[in-house]
């Protein structure tokens, strides 16, 4: 018993990570149409930013809270420089163009953070009330995975929030379905799309700096995840937001068993599930048939 | 059905694809039907002049090169050529077909572990390896393409990833068979071979007959049907283009082209590693087919060319590679889609409008 | 097409073209130096390793140059970037060797970019000395007479471990390895091994998480659920530093014994959280070995990079300072005389005194255990009371050795047997 419950705990602290990463992603390509490859490697930037912060700010107590918040500010101006210098002039592009536009950009940017922060792995230390093991029964769960699951469930929920109650929403889910309205109603989609772009960025900060807790700051941890990403996208349908959660869930919970019990195809086990879902049913999950065709 | 439809594949591509080939050229009758689709350099009656003159410099600077240059840029031009075919595979898929692949490295691998594990699990002949790792691509491209060509657009090239990346995780882990990580080494070809010189005018013959192969391709009613597709494939379907079976073909014949640069590459290197396989290395091809233009005859081989020369000369004195190509491929796909061909293409027509994909879309 | 293409447009092309053909090469033969190529990944997520190769080879070209160079000749380092690809590797490998001529190549990191660079090696007759790549399939089947491993390889280290784990008591275990060649080779041999002196310990668990694992959670309340009584890690590089970062949020190592690596790079870059009272392995650590000669390259490498060397840096220095002894004692820089040096000669390392076996070309280097603890003063865990196993002990015996390579038609004759 104590093994299941920690499988499914584990498996969903795997599926907050999945989300945090996603649904940035998820958000850009449902409103605005355009898959931002270099998603990733700005994960990764965050990650590095709140280990700058944390380094300046190592001898407060609160350092790790204030690196948080100051690497999602950091990445917010970097990701309004990307958006007027780049991304503006993408919306309107093929999509083929958007992918290698956005791909040649993980180049640019992976080798520019290996110039700035060095090829060492970095690590930031977990703030003290996170390094706590709390003990239900014979489970024990320790407390910055926990946090990890509440910030992916508040981060969703937040953005959930922001898309289905309240008026900004309302715009963006009308970009979603007819963005050649925007502009005739009076309302400037170039703005929209800005924002919706910092925000994706904003919510890769989260999981950059959640990341820091889980593991180390390093060149490789974009690579790692980015395909793993996708798969969870597509399952989920792209560009939807619920499906992404959804199918981070089912994704962290089918790999959380699949150790245990078919070692061997854990790996393949989310690949071969994204590729039947795009077989089967490209839209995903919970995406819309034909919004893409 | 899909066996029905598979066998009469194979069968076309056994009999008929050779004879096809190599036939002098088809009236492009009836061929008038493209001609709402295609844009006007590309229509089947667009007065095309035959001009023998730059293949025929372009073959004798080839061969030339084989003499001039040293040991080292040899062994270079000889990698370059081969990754034309790599970059001509991914060019066919999306220069003329529109599908943008991310997985070609997969029958790049298909054709490299082909060949190897002929050559060291079952110790046939250096030719008989060759014709096994075309064998391998070409029934994996077959098996995948039926699966990706169902989808379009982002879903085809999200596809195409998922494949590869399951390519890449199969011979990883199937170790009895492929060894692994470590991969298989001991791959020379035979002695006569085994001169830098005379394996590039090896890969020279072999890759220039698949280059012809590819103009054929191109200047076929085959090619126009692509191309048609390309531009708007419902309309293709609605003048009698079978829009599946022309994309499933496409994306044979396309693993065949990668299927083939791996079975020469493998020799080349004396080595097959998984990594051939994965997103990384398809995106080589992606970017070399990009960085020539790839809806131009001549771009991949300009791509490919370009982009393993620049590799070997900017690798040898810098550690920023990936900065370096990152900046090259960003500025091109943004300022010029068409490619180093598309700019090359609009300084001959006199400074006119750089002809690139932009207007196809 | 062609026609499209135009004049122009030709001409465009083919200077392009000859401008890059043309563009000069450094074909320049400088008589009067000793060239070695340092061959490593230095871009890309692989780079620390490159880095730190590299900086120890400076430290060792800077100390034999002080000393008067390799026979009156200068020793000059040629740095190349293999991407940790297989293809780059090979092209650079060749540029090393036929546009810069150097006299022996030290590297590369990865086991799959190694065995293709030995093709290269073996087929223009360079001498190439790997020092952080360890896959044994280099030494038993790829070998070629000038090749030598100077890092113990992965037979080796796993011997290494059954046999210090003979005088450890314990009934039950469970391995946690990464699934690829190294994770697989060292838990298959560890197994057979302790079956055969150790028949009362019990693998009760075994797991294989991928190469880029993110997130060792599920396999760590797996293991901590089977409660054995020593748990094995073979683990590299990110990923283990993250499996440490997140076992310990489970507080796993106060609640399981622990037996994994002590590579210092990994130590290092986790600092305060590593664990400390846990046993670990080291193909050369720096904190083991009390001689004046650690203490001078510690002295210089930590001048040169402001960090500690790790055991790549201290590998990869022995390396280059064997080629300088080598071809002292061979006298000349013929590559058969100093390969042929290499295979009879006893060579002062920082390890101590070390030599190349004949049969497979393998350093007899040892490998370091001992218990960590955190040093505050360093800012990162170090090792005590360090038990040195020697290499010697654990050799793949000639006999077997010989019988695999017949098995598999591998004929191998080194230069001194000739």
């Amino acid at each position: 018993m104590e093994l299941f419950i920690n499988q499914v705990f584990s498996g969903l602290v795997r599926a907050s990570l999945y989300f945090l990463v996603t649904s940035g992603l998820t958000l850009l390509f449902g409103v605005v149409g355009t898959l931002n490859m270099a998603h990733f490697s700005l994960y990764m930037i965050a990650s590095y930013f709140t280990w700058t912060f944390h380094n300046y700010l190592v001898d407060y107590s609160f350092s790790f809270w204030a690196a948080f918040v100051c690497a999602a500010a950091a990445m917010a101006v970097l990701g309004l420089v990307i958006e007027r210098l780049v991304m503006r002039y993408l919306y309107e592009r093929e999509l083929g163009e958007q992918l290698l536009i956005t791909f040649s950009m993980v180049y640019i940017l992976d080798d520019l953070t290996k110039v700035v922060w060095g090829s060492s792995p970095l690590f930031v230390p977990r703030p003290d009330i996170l390094t706590h093991i709390i003990t239900f029964g014979n489970v024990n769960l320790p407390a910055s995975d926990i946090f990890i699951l509440l910030l992916g469930l508040t981060s969703g929920g937040a953005t959930w929030y922001l898309l289905a109650r309240t008026s900004t929403g309302r715009i963006l889910r009308a970009a979603y379905s007819y963005k050649e309205m925007l502009p005739a109603l009076g309302i400037p989609i170039h703005r929209t799309y800005m924002g919706i772009f910092v925000l994706s960025v904003v919510l890769a900060s989260i999981a950059g700096s959640a990341w820091t807790m889980m593991g180390m700051v390093d060149l490789g941890q974009a690579h790692s995840l980015l395909i793993e990403s996708f798969c969870v996208m597509v399952i989920g349908g792209m560009g939807s937001f619920a499906g992404t959660a959804v199918s981070a869930v089912i994704c962290g919970l089918a790999y959380s068993f699949a150790i245990l019990y078919v070692p061997k195809v854990a790996t393949l086990l989310i690949f071969a599930l994204a590729g039947l879902i795009l077989i089967v049913r490209p839209w995903g999950l919970m995406g819309q048939a034909g919004r893409l065709h | 059905m899909g066996t029905c439809l598979n066998s009469r594949l194979i069968q076309e591509c056994v009999t008929v694809f050779p004879v096809w080939v190599c036939a002098k050229d088809r009236p492009l009758w009836l061929d008038s039907r493209f001609n709402d689709i295609l844009p006007t350099d590309e229509r089947p009656n667009y007065p095309m002049k035959k001009n023998w003159l730059i293949p025929l410099c372009g073959g004798a600077v080839f061969l030339a090169l084989g003499i001039v240059l040293g040991e080292f840029w040899v062994k270079v031009a000889t990698e370059a050529v081969i990754m034309v075919l790599f970059a001509a595979s991914f060019s066919l898929l999306y220069g003329q077909t529109g599908l943008l692949s991310f997985g070609q490295g997969a029958y790049f691998a298909a054709g490299a572990y082909g060949f190897a594990l002929a050559m060291t699990k079952l110790d046939l002949a250096f030719p008989v390896c060759l014709l096994i790792g075309m064998a391998t691509a070409f029934v994996w491209a077959l098996a995948t393409g039926y699966l990706c060509v169902r989808l379009a657009g982002i879903y085809f090239a999200i596809m195409t990833v998922v494949v590869s990346q399951s390519t890449f995780y199969l011979v990883f882990q199937w170790y009895g068979l492929t060894n692994g990580d470590n991969g298989i080494q001991g791959l020379a070809p035979p002695e006569i071979l085994h001169d830098p010189r005379a394996y590039y005018y090896f890969t020279l013959l072999v890759a220039g007959s698949a280059y012809f192969v590819y103009y054929r391709l191109l200047t076929s009613p085959f090619g126009l049907s692509l191309r048609s597709i390309r531009e708007n494939s419902v309309r293709a379907g609605f003048v009698g283009i079978d829009v599946k079976k022309h994309t499933l073909k496409a994306f044979v014949l396309a693993g065949l082209f990668a299927g083939l640069s791996g079975v020469l590459f493998a020799p080349f290197t004396r080595t097959v590693v998984p990594q051939m396989a994965d997103w990384m290395a398809s995106g080589k091809a992606v970017f070399m087919g990009i960085l020539g233009g790839a809806a131009h005859l001549a771009g991949p081989l300009v791509g490919g060319l370009v982009w393993i020369f620049l590799d070997a000369f900017v690798s040898g004195f810098t550690i920023h590679w990936p900065l370096i190509i990152g900046l090259l491929v960003f500025l091109i796909v943004f300022f010029m889609p068409g490619g180093l061909m598309g700019l090359v293409a609009s300084i001959a027509s006199k400074g006119g409008p750089g002809r690139g994909r932009e207007q196809s879309s | 097409m062609s026609a499209r293409m135009g004049r122009r447009g030709g001409i465009v092309l083919l200077i392009l073209g000859l401008a890059l053909f043309l563009w000069p090469s450094g074909d320049v033969l400088a008589e009067d130096v000793y060239k070695i190529g340092v061959l490593q990944p230095f871009s890309g997520p692989y780079s620390i390793y490159g880095e730190e190769a590299f900086a120890a080879c400076q430290v060792a070209a800077d100390q034999l140059n002080a000393a008067g160079g390799i026979k009156g000749r200068k020793v000059v380092l040629d740095k190349k970037d293999t991407k940790g690809d297989v293809a780059t590797g090979v092209r650079q490998a060749n540029d090393m060797i036929l546009r810069d001529k150097v006299n022996a190549i030290v590297g590369p990191t990865s086991s799959g970019v190694l065995l293709g660079v030995i093709e290269v090696t073996k087929e223009q007759k360079v001498i190439h000395l790997s020092s952080i790549a360890n896959t044994e399939k280099a030494t038993l089947e790829r070998i070629h007479p000038y090749y030598f491993q100077v890092v113990p390889n992965s037979h080796m280290e796993s011997q290494a471990i059954a046999n210090y784990l003979k005088k450890v008591s314990f009934k039950t275990y469970v391995t946690i390895a990464l699934d690829y060649e190294w994770g697989h080779s060292t838990v298959e041999l560890l197994k057979q091994e302790l079956l055969k002196t150790k028949p009362e310990a019990k693998q009760i668990g075994e797991f294989w998480p991928p190469l880029k694992e993110t997130n060792f959670s599920s396999y760590i309340t797996a293991t901590l659920n089977l409660k054995p009584d020593l748990v094995v890690g073979i683990l590299a590089g990110s990923a283990y530093q993250t499996f440490i970062r997140q076992a310990r949020g489970y507080k796993f190592f106060d609640k399981m014994a622990f037996l994994s690596h002590g590579f210092e790079g990994d130590v290092m870059a986790v600092g305060k959280e590593f664990p400390t009272g846990m046993r670990m392995y080291s193909r050369g650590a720096f904190y083991a070995v009390n001689t004046p000669e650690m203490k001078k390259f510690i002295e210089a490498y930590k001048k040169l990079t402001k960090k500690y060397p790790t055991c790549w840096a201290i590998l990869s220095y022995d390396s280059v300072m064997a080629l300088a002894a080598a071809v002292k004692k061979a006298g000349s820089f013929d590559k058969d005389a100093v390969a042929k040096a290499l295979e009879t000669t006893e060579l002062d390392t920082l390890r101590g005194k070390l030599s190349f076996r004949a049969i497979d070309h393998q350093m007899n280097s040892p490998e370091y255990f001992a218990t960590s603890y955190y040093d505050k003063e360093k800012g990162f865990c170090l090792g005590k009371d360090p038990v040195v196993i020697p290499g010697e002990s654990l050799f793949r015996s000639a006999e077997e050795i010989k019988k695999l390579r017949e098995k598999s038609g591998i004929k191998f004759v080194p230069l001194s047997g000739k």
